[in-house]
């Protein structure tokens, strides 16, 4: 080797072919981690089972007129894609070398602003003001069926995630719980009658957003046990 | 100056890493021992203080080794590799802040017995230490007191490493309750 690079700098050499030493005896074949694009593929077929169960099981009733109008199809889109693109991230940034870029992030952050924004921009009522608390307490339901449904596919990212190497964990498990919980938005907001703004945000938007921090911790614990 | 690695070198050694992957150790040693200078000059440009290098250096192999399982060979090894490597460094260099936060200069510390009339914890603890049963209380002192490692004070006790463990981290806890006892 070009051990003699390394001449001049104390104990290099040394740390160098020991720790090679211990290293080369401990090479053992491994199981490479999947392609991006395979493990998003794999994702996204588990979570459409889980979620059309849970569409079967609900029931939605007015679907058709749902998809007829604009903005309640631009929002359910809306969610769709963050769900997609932030599982995409979550992948990504378990595979060194294969983060996205920032031109990507900024279209998935924007697509969720988008998303958030939406009710306000499109579903407020003309009556007036907005109670969020009131509305959360009246929508538990909603918020109950959010954590259920996206609790499934979450599951299911961080199994396959598990196999990578993130180097940012707490990020992996914020993308990975954004991803699979605004699934659940999706699907509860497919069931549930209600398009008013407070009900919207308090208890189909609001869920997604406090399951992210919990969401990253445990991700932080779970992402980084490739290290131990 | 070293001259910078061309594509075909770039190339081979993702090859090689190919064979790592698949438990070739002769691949392995060839792979560390021509990438480990590109890796040492890389750390040395990053981290200021020369004593930190070795162990800097040290933690980005290790952590090459534990996530090789994630490179394609279908793709260039470079971004891999120095994806890997900075985030290493980075890791490595927060955590040596981090100790040197924690750190307390000798200079700094007080005269020996000032601590224990201030915080009156010097006495607390050395009844906390004599009231453990005797193979617990010999764990704690070798390993805390006389700064043992955990194999030398295995042998000195004769028993193993995992048993010597055991009685520390029995002792640490019987300690650690006698202590918030007096407190509350």
């Amino acid at each position: 080797m070009k051990k003699e690079r390394m001449k001049g700098h104390k104990g290099a050499a040394k740390v160098h072919a020991d720790l090679v030493g211990k290293l080369v005896s401990d090479t053992r074949p491994v199981r490479r981690a999947l392609a991006p694009s395979l493990q998003w593929s794999l994702w996204f077929l588990l979570s459409s089972v889980s979620v059309g169960s849970f569409l079967l099981a609900l029931r939605p009733q007015d679907m058709d007129q749902v998809l007829c109008h604009g903005p309640s199809l631009a929002f359910l889109l809306a969610a769709y894609l963050g769900s997609a693109l932030a599982a995409w991230e979550a992948i990504c940034s378990g595979l060194p070398g294969r983060q996205t870029s920032g031109a990507f992030r900024s279209i998935a952050v924007l697509v969720l602003v988008a998303l958030f924004a939406m009710p306000f921009l499109f579903f407020t009522p003309t009556s007036g003001s907005v109670d969020l608390m009131e509305c959360c307490a009246s929508g538990w339901s909603c918020i109950q069926w959010c954590c259920a449904v996206g609790f499934l596919p979450w599951v299911a990212l961080g199994v396959l995630l598990a196999r990578n190497a993130s180097l940012q964990p707490l990020w992996t498990g914020a993308w990975s719980g954004l991803s699979a919980f605004l699934l659940g938005t999706l699907t509860v907001q497919l069931h549930c009658p209600s398009w008013e703004a407070g009900h919207m945000v308090a208890a189909h938007l609001f869920p997604v957003a406090l399951l992210t921090f919990p969401a990253a911790l445990a991700g932080s614990f779970w992402f980084s046990r490739w290290r131990r | 100056m070293r001259p910078l690695p061309n594509n075909l070198q770039w190339e081979s050694w993702g090859k090689l890493l190919a064979r790592v992957q698949e438990g070739d150790p002769e691949a392995y040693r060839r792979f560390l021992d021509e990438v480990g200078p590109i890796l040492y000059g890389f750390v040395r440009r990053r981290v200021f203080n020369p004593e930190l290098v070795p162990d800097v250096y040290q933690e980005v192999l290790l952590t090459l080794h534990k996530a090789r399982h994630t490179y394609d060979p279908s793709r260039p090894l470079g971004p891999w590799l120095f994806t890997v490597a900075r985030n290493s460094v980075l890791d490595a260099l927060g955590r040596a802040r981090k100790f040197a936060e924690r750190e307390v200069p000798t200079e700094k510390l007080p005269e020996d017995g000032s601590v224990r009339e201030e915080t009156g914890l010097g006495d607390e603890l050395l009844l906390a230490l004599r009231s453990l049963p005797d193979g617990n209380r010999k764990a704690v002192e070798l390993l805390k007191i006389r700064g043992l490692t955990l194999e030398e004070a295995a042998k000195e006790m004769g028993i193993s490493v995992a048993a010597l463990k055991v009685r520390a981290h029995r002792g640490y806890a019987a300690m650690r309750k006698a202590l918030m006892g007096k407190r509350t």
